[in-house]
């Protein structure tokens, strides 16, 4: 009988240009889509994780992280998504929610994760996704280049 | 969400003097702050007690004594109701201290996103809803 183990993929780095100093209180960003089918990888779930760095202002709550799937290939996304990176306004009640990341001081950097992706679409990830990061920290972010989302899939690998 | 936006463009084109040349962030600041008053439509008996000065409550008769102790006692009242001639009738129109003392109390602070059933509006959030046509 054939063995399959599960496997970790190299994790990925996900393009977050517009989550950026412009990226304030009440901002919703979301990433470009990505495709659970690509390079011929069926992820059986993706583990999402990286960092934020808020810069001053009055501390409030943190960051929702979520995400939103897609039925037709990509063209729509819940939530009002648009699965090209940058802002946008969202209908937040139609997203996935992933994961809270804390924020109680200003100036600071904040580790988050892991949160599993397929979780939250109830075990099973969509042919197309999008990670959506709400900034309800009462802080506007710094530079792009402080803040990191990665990803990892897991996989099955017959042995 | 979008909901949560046509209720913030409301807010700001209800008020344009005020909110028109504010920015996105001290126009967020504005709807959070807590300095608008709202009727309370219910105080408690107990509350109503621990408003109730001392010098004059020594004052009454003990019948008033007992009538205004057992008013005291009943858990939820309408501070703008009968209740309001009730404690008149006792203490006093105002000026009287207690009588003041249960007018201030009548009245609450809240802010004009809680009147308006909105959570904390954040500066995006007015960003977004100045950006709906």
């Amino acid at each position: 009988m054939a063995v399959s183990n599960v496997k970790y993929d190299a994790k990925s780095v996900v393009t977050t240009t517009a989550l950026t100093t412009t990226f304030i209180d009440g901002d919703f960003w979301g990433s470009a889509a990505i495709d659970n089918g690509a390079a011929a990888k069926f992820f059986i779930d993706v583990l999402v994780g990286g960092k934020f760095s808020v810069t001053t202002g009055t501390v409030s709550n943190g960051f929702n992280v979520f995400v939103a799937g897609s039925v037709d290939s990509g063209t729509t996304f819940g939530g009002n998504a648009t699965g090209t990176e940058g802002e946008f306004t969202p209908d937040s009640a139609n997203l996935k929610f992933l994961g809270h990341v804390a924020v109680d001081v200003q100036s600071a950097t904040y580790e988050f994760g892991t949160f599993s992706v397929a979780s939250a679409f109830g075990g099973v990830i969509p042919d197309q996704w999008v990670i959506v990061v709400e900034n309800d920290s009462g802080c506007a972010m710094t530079a792009a280049a402080n803040q990191v989302i990665e990803y990892m899939g897991i996989e099955f690998e017959a042995v | 969400m979008a909901t949560i936006y046509t209720k913030i463009k409301a807010v700001l084109d209800a008020d344009v003097g005020t909110f028109g040349a504010l920015s996105d962030l001290d126009a967020a600041t504005e709807i959070n702050a807590v300095d608008k008053n709202q009727n309370r439509t219910s105080m408690s008996g107990s509350e109503v007690y621990e408003n109730t000065d001392a010098t004059e409550f020594a004052a009454l008769t003990d019948a008033l004594k007992s009538q205004w102790l057992s008013f005291c006692g009943i858990p939820s009242l309408d501070p703008f109701g009968p209740a309001a001639q009730f404690v008149i009738a006792i203490f006093g129109a105002s000026p009287a201290v207690t009588t003041d003392a249960l007018i201030a109390a009548r009245v609450e602070l809240v802010s004009t996103g809680t009147l308006n059933g909105l959570p904390r509006v954040r500066e995006g959030d007015v960003k977004r809803a100045r950006d709906l046509v």
